[in-house]
C-alpha cells in the first residue's frame, strides 16, 4: 500500500514536472533608503515578490542579482567589521557568526511543495558579511523556515562591478532545496532583505570594557541621480526563464533631481 | 675671440636642448618608499578623501581621494618641501572585516617646482581601517623627475 500511494505521488509530480512550455514568471520590485538625506549613513530596503501566471507552478530560483545606485559607500561602512566565516556557518549555523558580521535582516516566501498543491512557507533570513571571495566582497544568507520544513538554507552572495547605469551588484547563486522524492525543488515567492545599521548592534572593547555601538551605515552620495536612486533585479529560474524589474528611490524632498555631484 | 667661442658653446646647448625629447630631459630618478598614516578629512557615499603626513624618500602632506568598493581607485598628492606631485592608483580588495587591505599599482602623472615632470610607475598598498577610516598607506615605485 505505502509503495502504491508512493507511486501515485510520483505519477503527479510527473504531470507538475513535465517539460512543458512555461509563461515566463513576472517579478515587481521595492527599494526604498532610510534615512534617504543624501550623504546620510542609511538603511537599504530592497525586496522583489514573484508572480506566476495563472495555472503555472512555482518555480525555484537559482540566482539573483541586485543592481544597486552609483556612489553607495557599502565596504567603506562600519557594516561587517567581523567576518563569518562560510564553514563555521555551515557546520554550525548562524550562531557561528559573531554578532559584528551581521549586515541586515529579511525574510523569505516559499512555495514548498507538498502532495499536489504548494503551501507558503515564510522564513526569516538574516544577511551576514564573509571573507573575500575571489577578490570580491562576499555576503552570506541564512534563511530559517520553521513551518512545514524546519531548515536553514546557507547562500553566499558576491558584490561586483556593475553596468552603467548602476555601481554595484549583489550576485547570489542559489542552491536548489529539495522538498519531497521526485517532487520539485522549493520554489522563491520573494524576498525582503535590509542592508545596514537598522536594528543591529555591534560590540567593542573599550579600555577592558565591552561597550555597544550601532554602526554606520551605507553612506549616500551627496546628491541624488537624475530620476532617484536606481535599484533593480534580475531573478533567474530552474527552468531558464528570467524575470526583471527595476524601480527608483525618488529623491528626497528639497534635493533637486539631477545633482552633479550624484550623477 | 674667447668671448665669440662662449657664446657659440651657449647657442649649441640650447640647440641641443631644445631636440633632445621631455622625457630624457628627467635628470633624476628616486626609488621610493613611502608610507604614510592618513586621517579621514571627509566622506561621502563610497569616497573617502584622507590626509596626512607621509614619510620616507619622499616626506611631505599626503592627500588621497579613495572610491572603495568592490575595488579600490584613488588620485593623490603629495606635497614635500620642493613640490607636489599628482598620481592615482587602482587596487584590489585583499582582506575584509575592520581592517580592509588592498594592493595594486599607481602611477604617478605630473607635478610642480622640482617635480614638474614628474613621472612614474610603483606599487601602492594600504589598509582601512572601517572604525574611524584612518588610512595607512605605502607606496613602492620609482619616480623621474
Amino acid at each position: 500500500m505505502p509503495i502504491r500511494r508512493s507511486a501515485m505521488l510520483a505519477s503527479a509530480w510527473c504531470l507538475l514536472v513535465a517539460p512543458v512550455a512555461h509563461a515566463a514568471p513576472g517579478v515587481s520590485l521595492k527599494a526604498a533608503v532610510t534615512p534617504d538625506r543624501p550623504g546620510a549613513s542609511t538603511t537599504i530596503h530592497i525586496g522583489f515578490e514573484v508572480a506566476y501566471p495563472d495555472g503555472e507552478p512555482p518555480l525555484p530560483a537559482t540566482e539573483i542579482q541586485f543592481f544597486l545606485p552609483k556612489g553607495l559607500g557599502i565596504a567603506n561602512s562600519e557594516l561587517g567589521l567581523a567576518n563569518c566565516l562560510p564553514a563555521q556557518l555551515e557546520l554550525e549555523g548562524a550562531v557561528a557568526c559573531p554578532p559584528n558580521s551581521l549586515m541586515g535582516h529579511g525574510r523569505a516566501v516559499t512555495a514548498v511543495p507538498f502532495g499536489s498543491h504548494f503551501v507558503v512557507e515564510r522564513t526569516t533570513m538574516a544577511l551576514f558579511s564573509g571573507p573575500l571571495r575571489e577578490g570580491h566582497p562576499q555576503l552570506l544568507f541564512v534563511a530559517r523556515g520553521e513551518y512545514p520544513v524546519i531548515a536553514e538554507v546557507i547562500f553566499g552572495g558576491l558584490v561586483l562591478p556593475a553596468e552603467a547605469r548602476y555601481g554595484g551588484l549583489i550576485e547570489t547563486q542559489l542552491p536548489l532545496v529539495p522538498s519531497v522524492p521526485n517532487g520539485p525543488d522549493v520554489a522563491l515567492l520573494g524576498l525582503q532583505t535590509t542592508i545596514g545599521p537598522a536594528g543591529i548592534t555591534y560590540h567593542e572593547r573599550v579600555n577592558g570594557k565591552i561597550v555597544s555601538f550601532h554602526p554606520k551605515g551605507i553612506r549616500l552620495p551627496p546628491g541624488c541621480p537624475r530620476g532617484g536612486f536606481p535599484f533593480a533585479v534580475h531573478l533567474s529560474f530552474q527552468d531558464g526563464s528570467v524575470a526583471a524589474a527595476r524601480t527608483a528611490v525618488p529623491c528626497p524632498r528639497g534635493q533637486p533631481a539631477g545633482s552633479r555631484r550624484g550623477s | 675671440m674667447r668671448s665669440g667661442r662662449r657664446v657659440s658653446l651657449v647657442v649649441l646647448a640650447a640647440a641641443l636642448a631644445s631636440l633632445t625629447p621631455p622625457a630624457a630631459q628627467a635628470s633624476h630618478a628616486l626609488n621610493v618608499n613611502d608610507s604614510g598614516r592618513l586621517h579621514l578629512l571627509k566622506a561621502f557615499g563610497s569616497v573617502l578623501v584622507e590626509e596626512g603626513p607621509a614619510g620616507g624618500t619622499l616626506p611631505g602632506q599626503a592627500n588621497v581621494h579613495m572610491v572603495v568598493g568592490s575595488t579600490v581607485t584613488a588620485t593623490f598628492s603629495i606635497k614635500s618641501r620642493y613640490g607636489t606631485i599628482f598620481g592615482s592608483g587602482h587596487a584590489a580588495l585583499h582582506s575584509s572585516g575592520r581592517y580592509a587591505s588592498f594592493g595594486g599599482s599607481l602611477s604617478v602623472s605630473h607635478g610642480t617646482g622640482r617635480y614638474a615632470r614628474a613621472h612614474g610607475s610603483g606599487k601602492l598598498y594600504g589598509v582601512i581601517d572601517r572604525r574611524g577610516d584612518a588610512l595607512t598607506v605605502q607606496t613602492i615605485g620609482i619616480l623621474s623627475y
